[in-house]
């Protein structure tokens, strides 16, 4: 015994064919935009984050500069050869009550 | 239509269609061609597909990767920059995509006349799919290179490890190697630290400030004094934090390659040395520890002293009788070897194990030496090494031990890194409180009455011990005239927070030292001025004494 199809029956199979085809085609029209957007948005995060990252090594670079540039042994040889600024002694420190010593009050004075 | 018919049996009867036949044939053609098409299209758009879905790119595959490596920042106490890394450009070629070989290295080579051009023409003829040229070009050098426009070379970004303070501090900063794995230092000891995932900076104990003063004043004396080498140690020690540590001559860092041998060591932690009579105030705690002497007694240093038929030798010799106050202030060799003879080799052992100078200092940095100790201890070793000779150790680990007897009598282990409020340091008690007070006591008559005047600073209440030792002979006990000189100090006087050393190698006598190379001619004035100019920077570096007994007093 043989099955076949009769006419209506055929034009049914047909039919799902096609609508499976269509199904299939608009998948992939989806699955295309759906990739390109993913693709597009990976390319901002990318671009970000490349421009952070420049960001972050721009400031690197400007604090390894601005440490060169402040190092005590830089603006010491600068210091000796422009400003020669010299450290306040401990002979000239002193404390509040070194203030009483070295300068009495007048009334004390004439006690 | 043709029809067939075969009357004899009709069996055998056969219909043929021939019209049905030729388009069934066409049918089957059809279908075939159709699943041939749809075959080759679900082809194409599976390769489609995998194009768009997993695209590869074999050409960037075959390139060198982009180095991930990340080690995070080095900084002082105060957060100033020691270490960072940076990105650097490193130039490659494809010699695939390179026309023309001789031409590109000729090019090359006018730009970069460091490289070698054979060099650089063998690489390009190669039949690899990368080869390094140059590594490690700044932004400028790279656009140069760029504009050349020469096909089939490239440049991948690369981390750089960059030290902006070079010399300075370049000893307990240390270095990487050419894969940014540390090498020495810091950069070695935290090395995992550095190189974790979101690893933060280090902040290491040192004060730039302070380090500066102390590397300042050691190459000064360095060249001053004619020595090898200077060093010297800053401590907190009460946190065991180290303040500074510098050891001249230093080197760059940055270049370490380019550097000698010899100035990549830390004479601070690595060179151990006879530092003599700066271990004297050990030896007074020692005994004022166990009870075998009091500061009331007199000691008969006048008259020759002798053991195990060997004279003990006072450079100075007093004419009187000396406490033991006077015999740390005078120095006396005698005073000490008395002293040390009651406090016998097992309980000298003992109290030296307990200030960690029978073992290498524990601390994170690799560079520490071991102590050379004498095998045989005996009453004559306990004698000399009670004056330190007959024992080498770091002067970064005499600083510690010093620290100990003047902290209340608490060792703290050195550290490099900073001290984190959260987690007090942990000490272990070497003497009891009262020795502590007393030794600070004597060390301060040291350098307002004894040998190291010169250290004097006034406000900060200096406390201090010279050593001057004579170094081993060639032939055989020691040269008098190649010398360590050492001057041991710690500050202030009313609340000890800070011990430090200052070592000169081999320094010579100069004009207004009267002939001498002693300690107290060159390593005390030198810790003086260091002194000098450290103390305003440190917090409870100044001395409160004078004002502690005045009713509302005014302290910084």
């Amino acid at each position: 015994m043989s099955l076949s199809y009769s006419g209506p029956a055929r034009a049914a199979r047909r039919m799902s064919w096609f609508f499976l085809f269509l199904i299939g085609v608009a998948l992939t029209v989806t699955l295309y935009f759906v990739k390109t957007h993913a693709q597009s948005a990976k390319r901002d995060v990318r671009e970000l984050s490349q421009a952070v990252s420049a960001e972050e090594a721009a400031i690197r670079v400007l604090r390894a500069e601005l440490a060169y540039l402040e190092s005590p042994t830089r603006l010491s040889e600068l210091n000796e050869t422009h400003l020669k600024l010299t450290p306040i002694l401990p002979e000239r420190e002193g404390l509040t009550l070194d203030i009483e010593v070295l300068f009495p009050l007048a009334a004390e004075e004439d006690k | 239509m043709t029809v067939s018919h075969t009357f004899q049996d009709q069996s055998m009867l056969t219909l043929a269609d021939e019209e049905y036949r030729t388009v069934a044939e066409g049918r089957i053609r059809i279908r075939i061609g159709v699943v041939a098409f749809v075959f080759m299209l679900l082809i194409a758009i599976v390769r489609l597909a995998e194009i768009s879905l997993f695209s590869s790119d074999d050409h960037q595959r075959n390139l060198p990767q982009a180095l991930k490596i990340t080690r995070a920042d080095l900084t002082d106490r105060n957060g100033e920059l020691l270490a960072t890394t940076l990105e650097t450009f490193s130039l490659y070629a494809e010699p695939r995509r390179v026309w023309n070989p001789n031409g590109t290295a000729s090019e090359l080579v006018k730009l970069r006349p460091h490289l070698s051009r054979e060099k650089l023409q063998k690489k390009l003829e190669t039949d690899r799919n990368f080869v390094w040229l140059e590594r490690g070009l700044t932004p400028k050098e790279r656009q140069a290179v760029f504009d050349l426009g020469l096909p089939g070379l490239a440049f991948r970004k690369e981390p750089k490890r960059v030290y902006p303070r070079e010399n300075l501090a370049s000893h307990m900063v240390g270095f990487t190697n050419v894969d940014m794995k540390g090498a020495a230092g810091a950069e070695r000891a935290f090395d995992n630290d550095l190189t974790a995932d979101n690893a933060p900076s280090i902040a290491l104990s040192m004060d730039l400030r302070v380090q500066f003063a102390l590397t300042d004043e050691l190459a000064k004396a360095r060249k001053k004094f004619d020595a090898l080498d200077a060093n010297g140690v800053v401590m907190d020690i009460r946190t065991g934090e180290i303040i500074a540590m510098a050891s001249v001559p230093n080197f760059n860092p940055n270049q370490p390659d380019t550097t000698s041998p010899e100035t990549l060591f830390n004479h601070a932690a690595m060179s151990t040395y006879d530092l003599g009579s700066v271990f004297k105030p050990l030896t007074m705690a020692m005994a004022l520890e166990d009870g075998v002497a009091n500061q009331t007694e007199l000691f008969q240093v006048q008259k020759p002293y002798k053991v195990r038929n060997k004279f003990i030798r006072d450079d100075h010799p007093s004419d009187v009788p000396l406490n033991m106050i006077g015999v740390l202030g005078e120095s006396s060799n005698r005073g000490t070897a008395m002293i040390a003879q009651r406090i016998g080799a097992e309980r000298q052992q003992h109290h030296l194990r307990g200030l960690g100078l029978l073992t290498r200092v524990d601390y994170e940095l690799f560079e520490s030496a071991k102590p050379q100790v004498q095998k045989r201890w005996g009453e004559m070793a306990t004698v000399t090494v009670s004056y330190g000779h007959g024992l080498s150790v770091t002067p970064l680990a005499l600083t510690a031990a010093i620290g100990g007897m003047l902290n209340d009598g608490v060792y703290v282990t050195p550290t490099v890194r900073k001290h984190s409020v959260a987690s007090p340091a942990v000490g272990r008690r070497v003497f009891r409180s009262e020795v502590s007070q007393d030794m600070v006591d004597m060390m301060r008559f040291v350098v307002t009455d004894g040998t190291g005047r010169k250290a004097n600073i006034p406000g900060y209440g200096v406390m201090g011990k010279t050593g001057t030792a004579e170094k081993p002979s060639a032939q055989g006990g020691y040269d008098e005239k190649r010398l360590v000189t050492s001057f041991v100090a710690a500050f202030p006087h009313s609340d000890p927070r800070y011990a430090m050393i200052v070592t000169l190698d081999e320094p010579k006598a100069i004009e207004g030292t009267y002939g001498y190379a002693t300690a107290g001619w060159n390593a005390a004035p030198v810790a003086g001025q260091v002194i000098r100019r450290i103390g305003p920077i440190l917090p409870g570096a100044r001395d409160t004494s004078q004002y502690a007994q005045a009713e509302g007093a005014v302290t910084p």
